[in-house]
């Protein structure tokens, strides 16, 4: 099967210094890819490249940026790199069809992934209509993906704001992987999480993942939960570039 | 109640009102001195006054005073809260900054002191409570703008919009609908519909002050008449020692007060989150 994503020799730089710099990765359908490393070595901004998110100025220097599932050939940065953040923005507005369906994103803390002023279930709801042939009932729908996660279906009538934190991580995953989409980047899904919670959450995440057949890459600090899940492991060093 | 009943009694209030503003006369019916002070079951639907004219002219020319400028300040205060939201979401420090500067030095003015000097500034001929409404919004929008930029700082700010563009969202989609319209909506619509409230008030407060010291009203023209008068004429009745048979100008007088709390209520409560 081809690669969901296949990143090479990425690198970002700020006009003062690398903030990532030759960092490489393949993410295959049904694999759990991980990418690790200490805070500020640049995870997040080589997940956020790997969709086509890059807001740094002058920012990409090198990479490459394929999507082998969709085009084997086509270099999404070919016409990014090095000419700033211009664009940057057009990538950007370029990829945005692939956001949210052909890869969507867990972000760091379920508070930002959660829209505070809709209920569980209305998020849902709009992230079930982004599939290419969403299902009649919704309704049911939304009932089968939140037990997926482990929660009752009450839930799709709360706000965020009165979900506890274990809750509002497993609704944000729950919301990610509703779309259908061929792969997940969950990043640090394990944060504010305590330990008994956090590995419940990451082997959930895996679990939902592989049941569906979609890739997960999965951003974390923590070896422990990378050694025991991951089938692939990219090491980021503190300065940003791949171990 | 469900937000569906809130939002037809939101539209119910604005209704009466704004028919009530639309079909005020421009001035009111002649004198009848035989029905001086009569009840509604003589002069329906809401009893007459001192002389003989009916109540419902003086709801309807009050509601005709009110109207417009309490919707353009509510409006005015709405709007701000929402740039206030947005700028915070959009992340930028000197922005803020500024804003919370201009915020602090607006919080410090007395608010009701800028309103009368504004008042008492107007000349007489152009006498209308739009301008001293327009001073009421400006004076709240910064608390409007602060209180927004609260609830997207809560979101996450900047944080907040870069996880709903990794969802794929476009920068409108995100502004318009996902910060303004599903969160910054219950705060700026309340800002809103508060300013609306306080505005009658404002307008109720100032003409019972003309009133009383027996001085051309600074909101509108002689010729027309506030709910403040009804408030005026009807009080007298809660002494009985004056004979002062007017407590139906008082009941009309607080059911409109009520009427335009209602309305308050529901507008606020129809933009809550869901």
């Amino acid at each position: 099967m081809s690669a969901l994503i296949a990143l090479e020799d990425l690198a970002v730089r700020t006009s003062r210094r690398f903030l990532v710099d030759g960092v490489s990765m393949t993410v295959q359908p049904g694999k759990v890819t991980a990418l690790v490393g200490p805070s500020g070595a640049g995870k997040s901004l080589t997940a956020r490249a790997a969709m086509g998110v890059l807001d740094v100025d002058p920012g990409l220097v090198r990479g490459i940026l394929r999507y082998p599932a969709l085009d084997p050939d086509k270099d999404w940065m070919a016409a990014v790199r090095g000419n700033g953040m211009p664009a940057q923005r057009t990538l950007l507005a370029e990829t945005r069809h692939l956001r949210g369906a052909y890869f969507t994103y867990a972000p760091q803390a379920a508070s930002s992934a959660l829209n505070p002023g809709r209920t569980v279930g209305r998020q849902l709801e709009l992230a079930i209509r982004r599939r290419d042939e969403p299902p009649e009932d919704l309704g049911s729908e939304i009932a089968r993906i939140l037990m997926d996660v482990g929660m009752g279906v009450d839930v799709a009538r709360a706000l965020p704001g009165s979900l506890s934190g274990g809750m509002a991580q497993r609704a944000a995953l729950a919301i990610a992987v509703a779309p259908l989409p061929r792969l997940v980047i969950a990043d640090e899904p394990e944060t504010g999480l305590d330990p008994v919670l956090r590995r419940a959450v990451v082997e959930l995440l895996v679990r939902v993942c592989k049941d569906r057949g979609a890739g997960l890459l999965l951003i974390s600090h923590h070896e422990d939960t990378v050694e025991r899940i991951a089938d692939d492991v990219v090491r980021l060093r503190p300065t940003g570039g791949a171990a | 109640m469900n937000r569906r009943t809130w939002l037809i009694l939101a539209l119910g209030c604005l209704g009466l009102l704004f028919s009530g503003a639309w079909m005020a006369p421009e001035h009111l019916s002649a004198m009848d001195l035989r029905l001086s002070l009569a009840g509604p079951d003589l002069v329906w639907p809401f009893g007459a006054d001192v002389k003989g004219r009916p109540l419902r002219e003086y709801a309807l020319q009050g509601a005709e005073v009110v109207a417009l400028p309490a919707i353009t300040a509510g409006l005015v205060v709405a709007l701000a809260g929402v740039f206030g939201g947005l700028l915070r979401c959009v992340g930028t420090e000197s922005v803020d900054a500024t804003i919370q500067g201009l915020g602090e030095v607006m919080g410090a003015l007395p608010r009701m002191v800028v309103v009368l000097v504004v008042a008492l500034v107007i000349p007489r001929d152009s006498r209308s409570l739009m301008p001293m409404a327009l001073a009421w919004a400006v004076l709240a929008a910064p608390g409007a703008m602060d209180e927004a930029a609260s609830v997207a700082e809560r979101l996450g700010g900047s944080r907040f919009v870069e996880a709903l563009r990794a969802h794929g969202y476009s920068a409108t989609r995100i502004y318009l609908v996902h910060v303004v319209g599903f969160n910054l909506r219950p705060v700026v619509v309340r800002q809103g519909a508060e300013t609306l409230m306080q505005v009658v008030f404002l307008e109720i407060a100032l003409s019972y002050l003309a009133l009383m010291e027996g001085r051309p009203s600074f909101t509108h023209p002689d010729s027309s008449r506030s709910w403040a008068d009804l408030l005026q004429l009807g009080y007298k009745s809660l002494f009985p020692s004056l004979r002062y048979d007017s407590e139906h100008a008082l009941w009309l007088g607080l059911s409109l007060l009520g009427l335009v709390g209602l309305m308050t209520v529901s507008i606020g409560r129809m933009a809550r989150a869901r």
